[in-house]
């Protein structure tokens, strides 16, 4: 199955991605992380459209939960933590976003995503899960296995 | 050469500069406030934002005029160019097509005349000290600061500041916004509510680092949340620091006798998560206009809790009477997703949209 990947020339804000802390401690450059990650959506055979949706559905689910644990299926529970404020996207032309984090936790393996609005917004339109250790990096492998229930 | 023409030379030479100069030094524009409310001049080479807060308006920023935020939007009537990559970035077109810019990306170069909503007019910068720093919950403080220049504030409850915290030595300070939850007639003080976010630069800085008798600056105050003019019935709802606007406006109506009535819905995940109960319990019994209905939607089921269990949405459905949510006004103050849960509640019960006021934490 082919990766879409988004075909427009990446338009980074520099000041945005240094403030936000997206590359995390990551020495590769922006697209070296998206083809990278790319590659390993390929083996995976899904698509970074695939993985946004999924992860927006798993998103809302707990948003709706207001604080409380949210359950999405027999092993994966969420959390929402709300926030107050926006933040930019590290891309120019994107705006800005919402704050406020899913913290989702898979009890049988205990892997535990954390995930935003935003996130979910960077790896839809840019293929962009962010670099090592950011704190909102999303590993694709990570994503693909524990949602594949909330599909 | 005679001494003469030397001197006449060393002269030409001295004009010739002095044109240059004159050619290339800083010129001076006009900034027009709201068609002629307000003018002042300022150097060519200033950003908007800036130019603006040497006259002492001070329109919000969430990130230091950086870019980032979209907080210093501002409406350009004259003078301001195309938008940047950087408003395009962070503003719609239908904005930008509305003549909307963000102030920090605004560089004065000529004549510019600008809308300043009312509001903004009156906010101005505070010197203030912390004077009282109280842990209300696990991860809410509360925070006192006495002004020290000026040294009185006038704020409609609702209204919120914008706090400049130092979070780390030589580098801009960190801009967060915050409602103010103190008495108006407090004059000489304000009150916040903080919550400690994870990862959050200014609460984290606010909770474990900003001491009483530090001294702290502030913006506002900001916005245009507050209780409306008519006496409908108004639904309050706003947990955790949203409360911080009820706080200052339930105060500020605290034993008044002819006010509408108020039914304020405090959600919180457990008992742990309350606070100030005893004393809205007690504005309760002393005011008749007023109901409070603390609702917990994480509480254990053997809890001693005897009040309101469930999401704040679902116990706003079951408290309030049906046939009434048309009469009704609501004011909410919380995240966006309470907010977009009361508000999809709310209208479905049939009170009005246009009725639905909200202080979203965005």
């Amino acid at each position: 199955m082919p990766h879409a990947l988004p075909t427009r020339p990446m338009r980074i804000d520099s000041r945005a991605m240094a403030e936000g802390r997206f590359l995390g401690s990551d020495s590769r450059t922006v697209e070296q992380i998206v083809a990278h990650d790319a590659a390993t959506l390929a083996s995976l055979g899904t698509t970074c459209q695939q993985m946004a949706e999924v992860l927006e559905k798993a998103f809302l689910a707990v948003r709706a939960g207001l604080g409380t644990s949210v359950s999405l299926s027999p092993t994966l529970t969420g959390i929402f933590h709300d926030a107050m404020g926006r933040v930019p996207s590290p891309f120019l032309g994107d705006g800005v976003f919402e704050k406020g984090e899913a913290v989702i936790v898979d009890q049988a393996t205990g892997e535990r995503l954390v995930v935003t609005r935003l996130s979910i917004h960077l790896i839809r339109a840019h293929g962009f899960f962010q670099g090592r250790n950011s704190i909102y990096r999303v590993e694709p492998s990570v994503a693909a296995a524990m949602l594949i229930a909330v599909r | 050469m005679t001494l003469v023409d030397r001197l006449r030379r060393i002269e030409a030479s001295i004009e010739d500069l002095s044109s240059y100069f004159d050619g290339t030094m800083a010129t001076t524009h006009t900034i027009t406030i709201n068609a002629g409310e307000k003018t002042f001049p300022v150097e060519s080479g200033s950003s908007l934002l800036s130019a603006l807060a040497r006259h002492n308006i001070y329109v919000p920023t969430a990130c230091g005029g950086r870019g980032l935020c979209a907080f210093c939007k501002v409406k350009i009537t004259a003078g301001a160019g195309s938008p940047n990559d950087v408003e395009n970035a962070r503003l719609s077109p239908d904005l930008t097509a509305q003549g909307f810019h963000l102030a920090c990306q605004v560089i004065v170069n000529g004549d510019v005349s600008v809308e300043i909503p009312p509001h903004l007019l009156s906010a101005t910068r505070f010197r203030g000290r912390v004077v009282e720093k109280r842990q209300l919950t696990y991860d809410i403080v509360l925070v006192a600061i006495e002004l020290i220049e000026p040294t009185s504030i006038t704020f409609v409850p609702g209204r919120y500041i914008q706090i400049e915290a130092p979070v780390t030595p030589g580098v801009d300070p960190v801009v967060r916004a915050y409602s103010l939850a103190s008495r108006p007639s407090d004059k000489r003080r304000v009150e916040i509510l903080v919550r400690k976010v994870p990862n959050g630069a200014c609460s984290v800085w606010v909770h474990d680092s900003l001491a009483v008798g530090q001294e702290i600056s502030f913006t506002g105050p900001y916005g245009d949340f507050g209780l409306s003019t008519t006496n409908a019935p108004a639904i309050f709802i706003g947990g955790g620091s949203g409360m911080g606007p009820f706080w200052s406006m339930l105060r500020n109506l605290d034993g008044l006798d002819d006010v509408r009535p108020i039914t304020y819905f405090f959600g919180a995940l457990t008992q742990r998560d309350l606070f100030f109960v005893d004393e809205l319990r007690r504005m309760q019994k002393d005011n008749s206009w007023f109901t409070f209905v603390p609702a917990l939607s994480n509480e254990p089921a053997d809890s001693s809790w005897t009040g309101e269990r469930g999401l704040v949405p679902a116990v706003v459905a079951r408290c309030v009477d049906p046939g009434t949510y048309a009469q009704h006004e609501a004011y909410l103050c919380g995240s966006p997703g309470m907010i977009d849960a009361c508000v999809k509640t709310l209208t479905a019960h049939g009170m009005q949209a246009a009725h639905v006021f909200f202080d979203k934490f965005a």
